[in-house]
């Protein structure tokens, strides 16, 4: 991709008219210079030449359309709260907040379907769902600041992708501002439609690199009345999957299906003081050369009579705070939704062993699993977070395989994952006798990409900063990448969204 | 003749179609649109496709693909002497991974295939188009198929996972995988519902979905359609999920009654068919919720299918409806606009007054928990006014359907049929910004010409046959 020698934007003479677009005026744009302000607005360490806060998608096509004349480089930002994904920004011109593009477009509670402009954060939307009793399933970490757009952009997703899939399951139409200035949408306010290209499907996971999106629309579910949470207990990942298999094949069905690594379950509790590991906690994994990834959870039989022997439970499903755990079992946290009935079925159909959640200590779990990610990187400035796609059969080995690789690099692993879709979220957490270098981020990620089957991905969604100089974060995609630079390019021929963050 | 030659020495002699008479064969759908394509060549493998791509790349000709002709919008009609590639002979299942619930297929097999497959084992394919005997898995992925479960279970882009692709340079590209997103754009969801505009689908990699531990199948049955339609809107207000919650008017449930005998009564005014699946204990607890709602919103009677049979047999009206219409009609026009739900029961009235206006018999089956509507117009293809006036009256009802916020089209794919219509939908930006996507695909529109965006821009495209009538059989002057 082409990017030009340009100037920085005049901070001072922003607000003027385009010549590319004759009339268009900028004047009544509120352009932000402060620099303490702009400093918050940082990404990876660069800071905006400016902080604009368009109040509506005309406003944001003006700035694109400027932008692009100018090829000043625009990054939009909602909560900001995933800015530290993907390569650093080679410079920001233009932060654009989507803060003010934060009102309900449309609600048909009768029909299920919503709209928000991009800025609403999640927790907003959810609450005025939550007055008709629906909801949207998508719960992405940090709802209180993750945006509408923000959640799109990087198909952030949570522990409710087990059972509802991601946001690409839920977006009915999108509304966004091309890198050229032009308003465009794709999709619509209904259910079902067909109707020209799913532009959705591009605009999901782009990363802000194909256009800023303005608004969208998604289909939501009546709430459940009520919900429970069983916790069952586990000696090893191979036995989680064997438990996991075999409630797949039985006739339960669940909202979400998490599996904790031992290390993981530190991060879901309180911790009173910031603590450095002293030595990494034993997980049972060994290096097993002859060990076959691709065939290690496979069912092995259709037999659904009884569960496969689950729990040597431990009482605690908490560690204690403030030391390293020495309970090295797994942990499968089970949510289901139903009547009594329901419950009952779950209750005589798992093992004894399952300790039951509900009330506020259900509501609590399920929150720190959701914030994962954050209860690291609040723990550990210098950890990795690694969202994994891979296929069922994999599961255990790629658990195994993120210990491996950690190990072998000063760090620990510990990850949790919606097994029953393939889909991890593993933190890299260095070791602080021995803390890994800069160059061992890198090391660690290539020997774990190296262990995973065909199709599979694993990217790097937070680093430090000082890890990501020569580092893949994105690793090899599955699917084409002339193909994604071609659309990119159709896009953003200039190149001024996102620039040198994404992979294309 | 040199081009026929070219195709019989990529993919041998007995697999082009040249002649007049078997070309004919490929001039059609199962919609209204005509076009006779140059040739029509079946190949083996993606080699052949890659070859073809190349060949008709290089000497200017369009290419179409071709499913099994199940299409409604002229997805698979080939304009300007395309070339049609057909699939029959690339139908084979790869393979069924049940540990990953995955499947990996040929473009050409076809949707219940796969579902037989895997039933064995305790899956299906989710998608379930009324044309689910006929139609292929690429067909669906090149439309975005939907079908009566695709309420509970989504449509065609929700079940695909991974593409290998020809690109019309000939080039062969994997679009994702057995895994689902992973890094970089969506490609493989952005190319379902492509309509064969952007490349052509050689192997498609699909979800298996587990089969419901418990179906119940009802058929609720009213006096007056307002009635049915203000059930639909109860329903999806008090949170019952049914897996499939279709609609059949009174007119067409005895058109259909006649034909099937399913068991629909001929004497009411509209029939829900609604099925709940999953834990049994779920399906019960609904099953009484619905059982409050269909009668306290006046359903004479709600029936619920005692075994398999009875489920089939109540089915067989709602699949087999298109082929029941077919005895009453010489032509009929099916609409694929979408509503929002809670705008049935004003839909309905509206297309009931449009019926009027034109003169027109209007049958509405549809699916009615998505607000999918399929009103069916009856006319007769010789008779060129009543021609015209079924295209005027299909036209006001898409117009309306997006009036009331909803889509000009649900599952059947805009293809030659309803793309000028795109405009009611879509602004100039939008259609540019589809059309420079689709360009980065299909540069020079070689696949699939003058399909889903409308032509009548003339920088957008070469301007083809734009008339709404062009292929319809009628002559010009009408």
């Amino acid at each position: 991709m082409s990017s030009q020698p340009v100037s920085s934007p005049p901070l001072s003479r922003l607000p003027l008219s385009n010549p590319a677009s004759g009339a268009a005026v900028l004047e009544d744009i509120e352009i932000e210079t402060d620099a303490a302000l702009r400093e918050s607005f940082a990404i990876q360490g660069v800071v905006p030449a400016c902080v604009v806060s368009p109040r509506n998608a005309e406003e944001v096509a003006l700035l694109l359309d400027l932008a692009a004349d100018r090829g000043w480089v625009v990054a939009a930002s909602g909560g900001h709260t995933r800015q530290n994904t993907g390569g650093i920004p080679e410079r920001v011109d233009i932060l654009l907040r989507t803060h003010r593009l934060n009102a309900i477009e449309h609600y048909d509670p009768g029909d299920l379907t919503i709209g928000a402009g991009a800025g609403m954060t999640l927790a907003d939307l959810q609450a005025t769902l939550a007055k008709h009793n629906q909801y949207l399933p998508l719960d992405p970490g940090d709802p209180e600041h993750s945006t509408v757009g923000g959640i799109l952009a990087s198909a952030a997703h949570g522990p409710l992708l087990a059972s509802f899939g991601g946001v690409r399951e839920f977006c009915i139409g999108v509304q966004f501002v091309t890198a050229g200035g032009k308003r465009a949408k794709g999709g619509g306010r209904v259910v079902k439609n067909v109707a020209g290209y799913d532009l959705m499907k591009l605009m999901i996971g782009s990363h802000g690199t194909l256009g800023v999106v303005t608004s969208a629309s998604f289909k939501v579910c009546p709430r459940p009345r009520q919900t429970r949470t069983y916790v069952a207990t586990f000696e090893s990942p191979q036995k989680v999957m064997k438990y996991r298999n075999w409630l797949m094949q039985s006739g339960l069905d669940w909202m979400c299906f998490e599996a904790v690594s031992p290390p993981a379950r530190e991060y879901l509790c309180e911790l009173p003081d910031v603590r450095e590991v002293e030595e990494p906690p034993e997980d049972d994994f060994s290096d097993d050369p002859m060990f076959r990834m691709d065939e290690a959870d496979s069912a092995t039989s259709l037999d659904s009579a009884r569960p496969p022997s689950a729990a040597t439970a431990r009482a605690s499903a908490f560690v204690s705070p403030g030391r390293m755990s020495q309970d090295k079992t797994w942990k499968v946290y089970l949510k289901v939704a139903g009547s009594d009935a329901i419950f009952k079925r779950y209750e005589h159909e798992l093992s004894q062993e399952v300790e039951h959640l509900n009330g506020e200590a259900e509501t609590e779990i399920w929150r720190w699993i959701q914030n994962y990610e954050n209860a690291v990187m609040a723990r550990h400035r210098n950890a990795m977070i690694i969202d994994i796609s891979v296929p069922l059969t994999a599961v255990s080995g790629t658990f195994q395989a993120a210990s491996n690789s950690a190990l072998h690099q000063n760090f620990f692993a510990a990850s949790i994952g919606r097994v029953t879709e393939g889909r991890l979220v593993c933190a890299m957490i260095p070791i602080s006798v021995d803390p890994p270098a800069a160059m061992q981020y890198a090391a660690a990620m290539s020997e774990l990409r190296s262990l995973l089957p065909a199709d599979s991905t694993a990217r790097v969604v937070y680093c430090p900063l000082e890890a990501k100089e020569h580092f893949d974060l994105w690793g090899a995609p599955v699917t084409d990448l002339e193909t994604m630079k071609a659309v990119k390019q159709a896009l953003d021929p200039k190149d001024i969204l996102n620039r040198g963050r994404f992979m294309v | 003749m040199a081009l026929v030659q070219d195709l019989q020495a990529i993919c041998g002699k007995d697999a082009v179609l040249h002649r007049p008479e078997e070309l004919m064969l490929y001039e059609y759908d199962a919609g209204v649109d005509r076009g006779t394509p140059h040739a029509v060549v079946f190949p083996s493998t993606t080699q052949h496709v890659s070859a073809i791509m190349a060949l008709a790349t290089s000497a200017g000709i369009s290419v179409v693909p071709r499913g099994a002709g199940t299409g409604i919008s002229g997805g698979a009609i080939a304009r300007d002497k395309a070339i049609i590639v057909g699939f029959s002979r690339m139908n084979k299942i790869i393979e069924i991974d049940v540990a990953n619930r995955r499947a990996v297929v040929q473009p050409g097999v076809i949707n219940l295939d796969l579902t037989v497959a895997a039933t064995r084992q305790g899956f299906c394919f989710a998608p379930d188009p009324s044309s689910q005997r006929a139609c292929t898995i690429g067909g669906n992925v090149a439309e975005n198929a939907g079908g009566p479960h695709t309420l509970a279970h989504g449509v065609t882009v929700n079940h695909v996972t991974g593409l290998e692709v020809v690109l019309p340079s000939g080039r062969i590209v994997n679009l994702g995988g057995k895994v689902g997103p992973g890094t970089g754009y969506d490609l493989t969801g952005f190319f379902v519902g492509s309509e064969g505009t952007l490349g052509i689908a050689t192997q498609i990699t699909v979800k298996l979905t587990k089969l419901p531990e418990t179906v119940a199948t009802f058929l609720a049955i009213y006096n007056t359609i307002e009635d049915a339609a203000n059930t639909v809107v109860a329903l999806t207000a008090a949170g019952i999920t049914p897996s499939a919650l279709e609609m059949l008017d009174g007119w067409t449930l005895r058109a259909v009654e006649e034909a099937t005998h399913a068991g629909y009564p001929m004497d009411s005014g509209a029939v829900l068919l609604i099925e709940l699946e999953g834990m049994r204990e779920m399906v019960e607890e609904q099953a009484l919720d619905l059982a409050d709602i269909c009668t306290e919103i006046g359903a004479r009677e709600l029936r619920r299918a005692r075994d398999e049979k009875e489920r089939q047999l109540l089915w067989s009206g709602r699949k087999n409806a298109f082929g029941a219409i077919g005895r009453l009609s010489p032509s009929y026009y099916v609409q694929d606009g979408v509503i929002p739900r809670t705008r049935i029961p004003e839909t309905l009235r509206f297309i009931e007054g449009v019926g009027k206006k034109y003169g027109l018999t209007i049958g509405n089956i549809f699916h009615a928990g998505d607000g999918n509507l399929h009103p069916l117009i009856l006319f007769d293809t010789r008779d060129a006014a009543q021609t015209q006036r079924t295209l005027a009256a299909g036209r006001d009802i898409l117009e309306f359907c997006v009036s009331v916020g909803g889509s000009i089209t649900g599952e059947h794919g805009v293809g030659m049929e309803k793309m000028e219509m795109m405009s009611f939908m879509f602004t100039d930006d939008d259609l540019d910004t589809m059309t420079s996507v689709r360009n980065a695909f299909n540069p020079n529109s070689t696949l699939n010409p003058q399909k889903v965006l409308p032509t009548t821009r003339s920088c957008r495209e070469t301007l083809g046959s734009a008339h709404p009538l062009a292929g319809l059989g009628v002559p010009a002057h009408v």
